[in-house]
């Protein structure tokens, strides 16, 4: 699991207009909290952020708040404006190596399915597992082979076997399956019939009354 | 067309449209998206003609998401009616969107496939959009 090192500053004001001006400066205002600390609000450049948001790997982040010493953490969240897309703020679990967490891992596909050169195609349903383990067991992605996925079939999360991982996710879900492709047909726009064009109205045991 | 099946009421308010989409701004399904980035009504047909062209350019490929509904009904007026004598017959369904919203989602395709789709299925629409991607994503 890689490991990368961010310096953020203490933020002593926590007003709206002044955290707004935070981020005009190219800073993303976040926190960091753990089990036994305070939770420290803290803002960091949005260019150290980048590598661990847009990214498809887990990292193990050492902060370095200040000048103080640097203390592990995981991005645990990121908020992102609806508009612009840009990085708002962000989450900071602090870790300790005896204490388990829960993490979202990404799961990443590997090869080329057997269904697929049959003519099915995969649909990947899945795209993140959540996981509880020790800091020093937190795969950075989790891999799955498709090579052996014939037409129809599908990897569930209960297919997986991860070592010194526990497995968070209901294990019925599907992560990975390839299916038939659509039938050839022209897509054409569904024309509504006389009855489609009024929905039931759900009465009351009083009838509604007729538009004149 | 995507309207209610079953309805409460069969006329609805106006309503406002302020303010930025708190909900369905993020990408989930697939991996590609159509955000839109101004406020509108999106009509049933304009729903249905983004994702007629969506699955003409992606052809037997990849999965569609339609992320709105139309389950608001906007009512008319007969053509040279005199006013008053009350709110007019429903007419069609619309989805309320929010600057930032998700609309569709596109998966199962190379982004080249998935840009081209999602283009032209932001010409049948009445807002400017964007193309967006999972961040999680490496392009």
């Amino acid at each position: 699991m890689s490991e990368i090192s961010i310096q953020a500053k203490r933020r002593t004001i926590s007003t709206k207009g002044h955290v707004n001006q935070m981020r005009k400066a190219g800073n993303v205002p976040g926190i960091l909290y753990s089990k036994n600390i305070e939770p420290t609000p803290i803002y960091l450049a949005e260019k150290s952020l980048k590598p661990l948001v847009y990214t498809s790997d887990t990292h193990i982040v050492n902060l370095k708040i200040d000048d103080e010493q640097e203390l592990k953490s995981i991005l645990k969240k990121v908020q992102f404006d609806p508009v612009s897309d840009k990085i708002i703020h962000c989450d900071f679990l602090g870790i300790s190596a005896d204490q388990e967490i829960e993490i979202e891992v990404p799961i990443a596909l590997l090869g080329q399915a057997k269904g697929v050169k049959e003519g099915g195609i995969i649909q990947h349903s899945l795209h993140k597992l959540r996981v509880a383990c020790l800091p020093a067991n937190i795969p950075e992605h989790i891999t799955i082979d498709l090579t052996d996925l014939g037409l129809g079939n599908s990897v569930h999360v209960r297919d997986l076997k991860i070592e010194n991982v526990k497995i968070l996710q209901n294990e019925e879900v599907i992560i990975v399956s390839v299916v038939a492709p659509r039938a050839a047909v022209e897509p054409t726009a569904a024309v509504p019939t006389e009855e489609q064009i009024e929905p039931e109205v759900i009465s009351k045991g009083k009838k509604t009354e007729e538009e004149e | 067309m995507l309207m209610p099946k079953r309805v409460k009421f069969r006329k609805a308010h106006r309503g406002r449209r302020t303010g930025k989409a708190t909900r369905g701004h993020l990408v989930n399904f697939g991996d590609f998206g159509l955000k839109a980035m101004e406020p509108a009504w999106i009509t049933s047909r304009q729903i249905e003609a983004c994702r007629v062209a969506l699955s003409r350019q992606m052809k037997r490929d990849g999965k569609v998401w339609i992320r709105i509904f139309p389950d608001k009904p906007v009512s008319k007026k007969p053509l040279e009616t005199r006013m008053g004598k009350g709110k007019g017959a429903p007419e069609f369904w619309v989805a309320v969107v929010l600057p930032g919203r998700i609309m569709f989602e596109v998966g199962g395709v190379d982004k080249k496939t998935a840009h081209d789709a999602l283009t032209l299925a932001s010409h049948k629409l009445p807002i400017k959009t964007k193309i967006v991607q999972r961040p999680d994503l490496e392009s």
